[in-house]
C-alpha cells in the first residue's frame, strides 16, 4: 500500500508541473520485471537456453552421428583425447551426439505435444467458462473424471493399436495433457466475466466478439503463458516415460527417454550410458521447474512463506 | 481498588514496521492511547491509516514480518514483552477483539458451538455440559433466537448479522475486561449495524468491559465514543473527548473529514409544500413502468421450479436534470434495477422508455444506438476496468463503438477535453488501472461513462468503495456534470447520507419492490412507511448530540430472504393468511408526490 | 452425504461409458483388424474371440453383447496366454500391485501431509530446505530414473535392499520399490500442503481463533487443517491414477509379478485382449477411488455436503 501510494505522490507531483504523459506500466510488464528480478528463473532460462541451443546446433559441430558406429571405439568411457566425450555404446556410437539428438526430439515433442494441448485447453477452457451454466458443469464435470484416469494407458493402448508413431505421439500426449490448462482457462474466464468491466463493456455497446478478443483474451494470456511453460516439463516426462517402456519414440530414432532405458540396462558395466542422458533429462526439468514457478510467482506475487 | 483511575490499557510510543521486498515500511509511528474501564476509545481514520495495524500489533496478531516497538501494558501486564503462551492467557479471556467481516472470521468447517466451547475450555476450564450452558447463555444475551440450535450450525449457515451476534458472544464468553472492535459493522446493513452498536454499548455498560472502536465511519463515533482519536499516516493528528472533536476540531485533517461526511439535516418539515402550486413543466428522460425481473433457481431433484423475484412492479418517471436516489439494505434488488433498466438484464416483463422509445423491444442495433444515451458508474472502481488496457484507452472504447468513423485526433481531442473535465490529468493517459488510487480509477469510470454524452447515468453504489474525503469529491463531480450536461441521474446507494446529499427524490426498496417514493425532504422529514423509518432512525449522525438523543425505532424480525414468501408481508402481517402469501402490498398516492406501499399501523410492527 | 456420494456417482457412470466404448471402437479400428496382428493366432484362440465378440454379427450387437458382458464382470480372453481369461490373470497380479501400490499410496498421504505441515512450522530453516530438496529431488527425478539410482545405491553398491523380486512378500524386497513409487507423490503433496496452509494460516479465520488465545497446536489442528487438506484431497485422485502408471515402469524394473508387468508385457506382445482388459479395469479402479476421495472432500467441507 505505502509503495503504491509513494508512487502516486510520483505522481502527483509531476502533476503539479506541466503533464506529458506518463508512461503507464502494465501488470504483464511489472511480471516480467518481477520475473528479471528472481535470479532461479533467470539462470534456470540462461540454462534452457543453452541446452536449446545445443540440442539444435550441437550436432553440427560433433564429428560424430547419432546413429553411424565408431568401428574404432565400443563401449569406450568418456574421455577428451578420443574425441568421443560422453563415450559409446555397445554398438560404438557416440553418445554425445546421441543425447544432444535425443534431447532434441524430447524437446520437439515437448513443444508440438504442448502446443496441441494449449490449443485444446484453451478453447475447451474458455467456451466452458463463457457459456457457463449446464453445459459449463458438464464440461468441467468430465475434465474431471478424465483428470482421475490414468491418460497414460490410453496413450499406450493407441501406440499397441495403430503402431508407434511419433507424430500420433505427439498429438496423443497433447490430447491429454490439456486438462488442466482447460481448468485454469475455464476459471480465469468465468472469474474475467464477473468482473465489473466487462458489463462496463456491454453498456458501452460491444458486441460479444469484442468483449473476448477485446477485453477477455488479453487478461487469459499471463496464465496461459504460466501453465504452458508447467505443461512442458510434464511432457517431456510423459514422453521419456512411454519411451523407457518401449512405447514412444522407437529406433533408429533416440530420445532422452529411450537412452535412459538403454543406459539402465547397462548401469553395472557401462554406467556413463545412464548418467549423461539422466543429466540432461534432469537440468532440462529443473530449468522448467525453476522457470515456471518463477512465472508463476511474477503474475501472483503473494507470499508463499 | 486504589487503582481505579488507572487504565485498563496503555500504549505507549507504539511503532509498527513492515519488512517488504520493497523496503522498511512504517505503518505506525509511535502512538499514545489509554482507555479505562467502562470507557468507549473510537480511533478513526482513512484506509490505510494504520488503525487497524496498531491494535492487531497490541495482540500480537500480525504477520511474521512486522516489527513492533513501544511499551503496551495492560492491567499492570506489558503485553509486548510476552511470550505467546502467556499472550494466549490473556487474548480471548482478557483481552478480546472482533473482526470487520464475519463471514470469514469464523472458522467455516467447524460449528458454532464447537468454536465457542473450545474458548471456554481453554480459558475456564469448564466441563462440557457448563460450557455449553455458557455458551447458550452469551447467544441470548446477543439476542440470537433459537440459540441452541445456532451451536449446531456451521457459520454459512447463519446470516450476517448473525454471525457478527456469534462473534460478539464469543469474544465476551470470558468476560474480558478491554474488548477491540476493528470494523465491527461496517460489513452490515445499516438497521443491523444499529442493533450491533446498541449490544455493544449494553454490554459496556453491563459488564464495564473497555471498548475499543476503530472505525471510518463518524457517525458510529458520534453515538458510541467516550474519546476518539483520528489517525492518519501512521500517527494520531486529534485527540479528545467526543465533543471536543465534532465541535471543536484543531487539526485541519479532522475538519476536512467532519465536512467530507454528508450529513442528513432533518427540519422536521417536508419541504417544497405542496401548496406552492404545480412545479414548472419537466421533460421525462426515463419511464419505467411494472418493471419485473425473475431469476429462475437451479431445481432440487423433482421439486417445482421456483422463482427468485429480484424485482417486482417497479415504475418511475425520471425527468431532465433529476436525480433519483434508490435506497435499499444488500439484497433488495437494487443493482439488478439499475441492470434492467439499462437492458444488460433483461427483464422478465414491465416497460422501459428511454426518451419516448421502448426499450425493451429493441434490436441490436436499435440497443447499441440506446446505449450512447444511457451510461453507468460501477462500485468498485479497479474491478470495472480491463487491467489490461490503459486508462486512456479505456476511456476512448465507447466512442469507437458509438462514433466508429470518428477521427483519430477528434477523438484524442474529446478524450483530452473529459479527462479534464473529471479532473484527471493528460500525463495519467498512458497508466493502467492498477497504477492509480481508487479515487483516480473511479474518475476513469465517470469518464468513459461520460463521453459518449448520454443522457441518463445509473451510479451503483459509485462511491461506496471509496473514502469519505475521496467520497466527497466524487460526489461533487457527479454534481457538476449533472448541471453542465442537464443529465438525469440515477444513484444507487445502502448509504442514505450520500443519498441524502445527491438526490432530489428518493425511491426506498425492500425485497425487490418499491415502499415509498418521495422527494427528498419529504422522504426524510415525513417518513411514512414503518421500513423508511426504520432506515431513517438507524442512520448515524457525525454529531455527538443530535446522535445520542435520537430515537430509534425497532421492527420485528430482521431482513429475510427474497425466497421467502412471507418476508414480503413483513410490514403487512394482517395479510399473512395462508390464501394470500403471494399478495403484493400496493402502492398509494399517500400525499402529492409521494408514494406509500400498504402497511400495517407502525405501533403493530415495533418489537 | 449419502445423496451426494449418490450424486457423483451418477454423474461418473457417463464418462466411464464413454472411455469403454471407446477403448472398444479404438479397438475395432486397429488397422488390418484386432486379431490380424503380426503373429498368426491359433485356432482355439481365434473361435474363442469370435465367440466372445461375435464376430459375425453387425458392429453394434458386438458393442452391445460385450457391454453386457462387462457388466457381469467379464472383460474377454486374452489372446496370447489361452489358460487364462483376462479377469483370471487380473486377479494373479492384482494382490502384488495392491500391496505396492496401496502402501505407496499411505506412504504419499502420510508423509506428505506430515513433511508439509512440518515444512510449514520450520518454514525458511533448515527442515524446511532439507524438505525443498525431497520435493525437488521428486519432482525432477521421474520413477524411471529413480529406480536405477535407487538400486545401484541401496542394492549394490550398500546391498543394504535387495535389487528385485518379490521375495516371497518379504518387507525388505518391497521397501524400494514403495519408495520409488511414492516419493514422486510425497514432493507433490508436501508442497501442495505447506503452500495451502501458508494461505490458511494468512485467513481472517485463524486471525480470531489467535485472538481467542487458542494454543498453536489447536489452531493448526482444528481450525487450519481441514481447508489446508481440501487441494490435498483434490490431488488424490490423479495421484491414484498416476501411481497406477508409475507401478508399470516399478514392477518392470524390480520384477515384481503384478498387473503393470502383465500389461507392459501384452501391450508389447500386442496382447489387444490383455491390454483393453486392463485399461477398462484400471479405469473402474480408479472411478471407484475417486469416488471414495468426492466423498472424504464433502467431509472436509460443510459447504460442499449442502450444495
Amino acid at each position: 500500500m505505502i509503495f503504491r501510494s509513494s508512487r502516486l505522490a510520483a505522481v502527483e507531483a509531476s502533476l503539479a508541473g506541466g503533464s506529458p504523459p506518463l508512461p503507464g506500466r502494465s501488470q504483464l510488464q511489472d511480471a516480467l520485471a518481477r520475473l528479471v528480478r528472481n535470479k532461479g528463473a533467470m539462470v534456470s532460462l540462461a540454462m534452457l537456453c543453452l541446452l536449446i541451443v545445443l540440442a539444435i546446433a550441437g550436432p553440427w559441430f560433433i564429428p560424430h552421428n547419432y546413429e553411424d558406429p565408431d568401428w574404432s571405439a565400443f563401449r569406450s568411457p568418456p574421455s577428451l583425447a578420443d574425441g568421443h566425450w560422453f563415450g559409446t555404446d555397445q554398438n560404438g556410437r557416440d553418445l554425445l551426439a546421441r543425447t544432444l539428438f535425443g534431447t532434441r526430439v524430447s524437446l520437439l515433442v515437448a513443444l508440438i505435444a504442448t502446443l496441441v494441448s494449449v490449443v485444446i485447453g484453451v478453447t475447451y477452457g474458455a467456451f466452458a467458462g463463457y457459456v457457463g451454466g449446464r453445459a459449463d458443469q458438464a464440461m468441467m464435470r468430465f475434465v474431471d473424471v478424465m483428470y482421475a484416469l490414468p491418460s497414460i494407458l490410453f496413450v499406450i493402448l493407441l501406440m499397441v493399436i495403430f503402431g508407434r508413431n511419433v507424430f500420433l505421439l505427439f498429438a496423443a500426449i497433447g490430447a491429454l495433457e490439456w486438462l488442466t490448462m482447460a481448468r485454469i482457462v475455464r476459471g480465469q474466464t468465468l472469474s474475467i466475466k464477473q468482473r465489473e468491466f466487462i458489463e462496463a463493456a456491454r453498456a458501452a455497446g460491444l458486441g460479444t466478439g469484442a468483449i473476448v478478443f477485446r477485453h477477455i483474451v488479453p487478461n487469459l494470456l499471463g496464465p496461459v503463458v504460466i501453465y504452458a511453460t508447467l505443461t512442458i516439463p510434464e511432457v517431456v516426462v510423459v514422453e521419456s516415460f512411454l519411451s523407457y517402456l518401449g512405447f514412444g519414440i522407437q529406433e533408429p530414432l533416440t530420445s532422452l527417454g529411450t537412452l535412459i532405458a538403454e543406459g539402465t540396462n547397462v548401469l553395472e558395466v557401462l554406467p556413463w550410458l545412464l548418467w549423461f542422458p539422466a543429466a540432461f533429462l534432469i537440468l532440462l526439468l529443473l530449468s522448467l521447474l525453476f522457470i515456471g514457478d518463477g512465472l508463476r510467482d511474477a503474475f501472483d506475487p503473494r507470499e508463499r512463506g | 481498588m486504589s487503582d481505579v483511575k488507572r487504565p485498563v490499557l496503555d500504549v505507549r510510543n507504539l511503532h509498527v514496521r513492515f519488512r517488504t521486498s520493497d523496503g522498511i515500511v512504517e505503518a505506525v509511528r509511535g502512538i499514545n492511547a489509554s482507555v479505562g474501564a467502562g470507557e468507549c476509545l473510537g480511533v478513526v481514520g482513512e484506509s490505510g491509516s494504520g488503525k487497524s495495524q496498531s491494535f492487531l500489533a497490541i495482540l500480537g496478531l500480525l504477520a511474521g514480518n512486522a516489527e513492533v516497538s513501544g511499551r503496551v501494558d495492560f492491567t499492570g501486564t506489558s503485553l509486548l514483552d510476552l511470550s505467546e503462551t502467556a499472550l494466549n492467557r490473556l487474548r480471548g479471556s482478557r483481552l478480546a477483539m472482533i473482526f470487520q467481516d464475519p463471514l470469514t472470521g469464523l472458522t467455516p468447517h467447524v460449528s458454532i458451538g464447537r468454536q465457542m466451547r473450545e474458548i471456554v475450555q481453554t480459558h475456564l476450564h469448564h466441563s462440557v455440559r457448563d460450557a455449553d450452558r455458557l455458551c447458550l447463555d452469551w447467544l441470548d444475551k446477543v439476542r440470537i433466537p433459537e440459540a441452541a440450535h445456532r451451536l449446531t450450525q456451521y457459520p454459512h449457515e447463519l446470516s450476517g448479522g448473525m454471525r457478527q451476534r456469534v462473534m460478539i458472544a464469543m469474544a465476551m464468553l470470558c468476560e474480558p475486561v478491554l474488548l477491540i472492535a476493528d470494523e465491527p459493522t461496517t460489513a452490515l446493513d445499516v438497521t443491523i449495524q444499529a442493533d450491533i452498536l446498541d449490544l455493544m454499548d449494553d454490554l459496556r455498560r453491563e459488564h464495564g468491559t473497555a471498548l475499543v472502536l476503530i472505525t471510518h465511519d463518524m457517525g458510529v463515533v458520534a453515538r458510541m465514543c467516550d474519546r476518539v482519536h483520528v489517525m492518519r499516516d501512521g500517527e494520531y493528528v486529534e485527540e479528545g473527548s467526543c465533543e471536543d472533536v465534532f465541535y471543536r476540531a484543531k487539526h485541519d485533517y479532522t475538519k476536512m473529514l467532519l465536512e467530507a461526511v454528508p450529513r442528513i439535516i432533518l427540519t422536521g418539515h417536508p419541504a417544497g409544500d405542496v401548496s406552492t402550486g404545480q412545479p414548472m413543466p419537466v421533460k421525462t428522460v426515463l419511464q419505467v413502468r411494472n418493471l419485473c425481473v425473475s431469476y429462475p433457481m437451479q431445481r432440487i431433484w423433482f421439486n417445482r421450479r421456483r422463482e427468485l423475484r429480484a424485482v417486482e412492479d417497479i415504475g418511475f418517471d425520471l425527468h431532465a436534470g433529476e436525480t433519483l436516489g434508490v435506497v435499499g439494505e444488500s439484497g433488495c434488488g437494487k443493482s439488478t434495477l439499475a441492470r434492467a433498466i439499462l437492458q444488460l438484464i433483461e427483464p422478465s416483463s414491465g416497460s422501459v422508455k428511454l426518451l419516448g422509445h421502448e426499450l425493451t423491444t429493441l434490436d441490436k442495433q436499435g440497443l447499441k444506438n440506446f446505449r450512447q444515451q444511457a451510461q453507468i458508474v460501477f462500485q468498485d472502481p479497479l474491478a470495472s476496468l480491463d487491467p489490461s488496457m490503459t486508462i486512456g484507452d479505456s476511456i476512448q472504447e465507447p466512442l469507437r463503438v458509438f462514433e466508429p468513423g470518428l477521427h483519430r485526433s477528434v477523438r484524442t481531442r474529446r478524450l483530452a477535453e473529459m479527462m479534464e473535465r473529471v479532473g484527471l490529468s493528460w500525463s495519467l493517459v498512458n497508466r493502467y488501472p492498477h497504477e492509480l488510487s481508487g479515487g483516480q480509477n473511479q474518475r476513469v469510470g465517470i469518464a468513459r461513462a461520460m463521453i459518449s454524452m448520454p443522457r441518463l447515468l445509473i451510479c451503483d453504489e459509485a462511491v461506496s468503495a471509496l473514502d469519505v474525503s475521496i467520497q466527497a469529491q466524487i460526489m461533487d463531480l457527479l454534481r457538476d456534470l449533472q448541471r453542465e450536461f442537464g443529465l438525469s441521474l440515477i444513484f444507487i446507494s445502502h448509504d442514505l447520507s450520500v443519498i441524502w446529499k445527491l438526490s432530489d427524490r428518493i425511491l426506498v426498496m425492500y425485497l425487490g419492490s418499491v415502499v415509498e417514493l418521495a422527494s427528498r425532504d419529504a422522504l426524510f422529514n415525513r417518513p411514512q412507511h414503518p421500513y423508511t423509518q426504520q432506515l431513517v432512525s438507524a442512520v448515524p449522525v457525525p454529531d455527538p448530540q443530535v446522535e445520542r438523543k435520537r430515537h430509534r425505532i425497532k421492527l420485528q424480525g430482521e431482513l429475510s430472504s427474497p425466497m421467502d414468501a412471507g418476508a414480503r408481508l413483513r410490514f403487512l402481517p394482517s395479510r399473512r393468511t395462508q390464501l394470500a402469501t403471494d399478495y403484493v402490498p400496493q402502492l398509494n398516492e399517500r400525499f402529492p408526490g409521494h408514494f406509500v406501499a400498504e402497511h400495517d399501523p407502525l405501533e403493530q410492527l415495533l418489537v | 452425504m449419502l445423496t451426494y456420494a449418490l450424486r457423483r456417482l451418477l454423474t461418473t457412470i457417463p464418462v466411464l461409458w464413454v472411455a469403454i466404448t471407446a477403448c472398444f471402437f479404438i479397438l475395432r479400428l486397429a488397422p488390418g483388424g484386432p486379431f490380424d496382428g503380426e503373429r498368426p493366432l491359433p485356432d482355439a484362440i481365434r473361435q474363442n474371440l469370435a465367440a466372445h465378440y461375435n464376430l459375425d454379427r453387425s458392429l453394434v450387437e458386438q458393442y452391445l453383447i460385450y457391454l453386457g458382458k462387462l457388466l457381469k464382470g467379464d472383460l474377454g480372453p486374452s489372446f496370447i496366454n489361452q489358460d487364462f481369461t483376462v479377469v483370471e490373470q487380473l486377479m494373479i497380479g492384482l494382490p502384488y500391485t495392491l500391496t505396492v501400490g496401496g502402501t505407496a499410496f499411505l506412504l504419499s498421504i502420510v508423509a506428505g501431509i506430515s513433511a508439509g505441515i512440518l515444512g510449514y512450522m520450520y518454514r525458511n530453516s533448515f527442515p524446511d530446505y532439507l524438505l525443498g530438496i525431497v520435493v525437488l529431488t521428486g519432482l525432477v527425478l521421474p520413477n524411471f530414473l529413480l529406480a536405477p539410482i535407487f538400486q545401484l545405491i541401496f542394492g549394490l553398491k550398500l546391498e543394504w535392499l535387495p535389487v528385485g523380486g518379490w521375495g516371497g512378500g518379504a518387507a525388505v524386497n518391497i521397501v524400494l520399490p514403495v519408495v520409488v513409487l511414492a516419493l514422486p507423490h510425497v514432493a507433490r503433496i508436501s508442497r501442495l500442503t505447506r503452500a495451502s496452509m501458508i494461505e490458511v494460516m494468512h485467513s481472517h479465520y485463524i486471525r480470531t481463533a489467535r485472538s481467542r488465545g487458542l494454543s498453536k497446536a489447536s489452531i493448526i489442528w482444528r481450525h487450519a487443517l481441514k481447508p489446508t487438506l481440501t487441494p490435498v484431497v483434490s490431488y488424490l485422485g490423479p495421484a491414484a491414477g498416476f501411481l497406477l502408471t508409475g507401478s508399470l515402469v516399478v514392477e518392470t524394473i524390480f520384477g515384481l509379478p503384478g498387473i503393470g508387468r502383465y500389461f507392459i508385457n501384452a501391450a508389447l506382445n500386442r496382447d489387444y485382449g490383455m491390454v483393453l482388459g486392463t485399461v477398462i479395469f484400471y479405469m473402474i479402479l480408479i472411478v471407484v477411488l475417486n469416488l471414495v476421495v468426492d466423498v472424504l472432500y464433502a467431509w472436509l467441507d460443510p459447504r460442499v455436503r449442502s450444495t
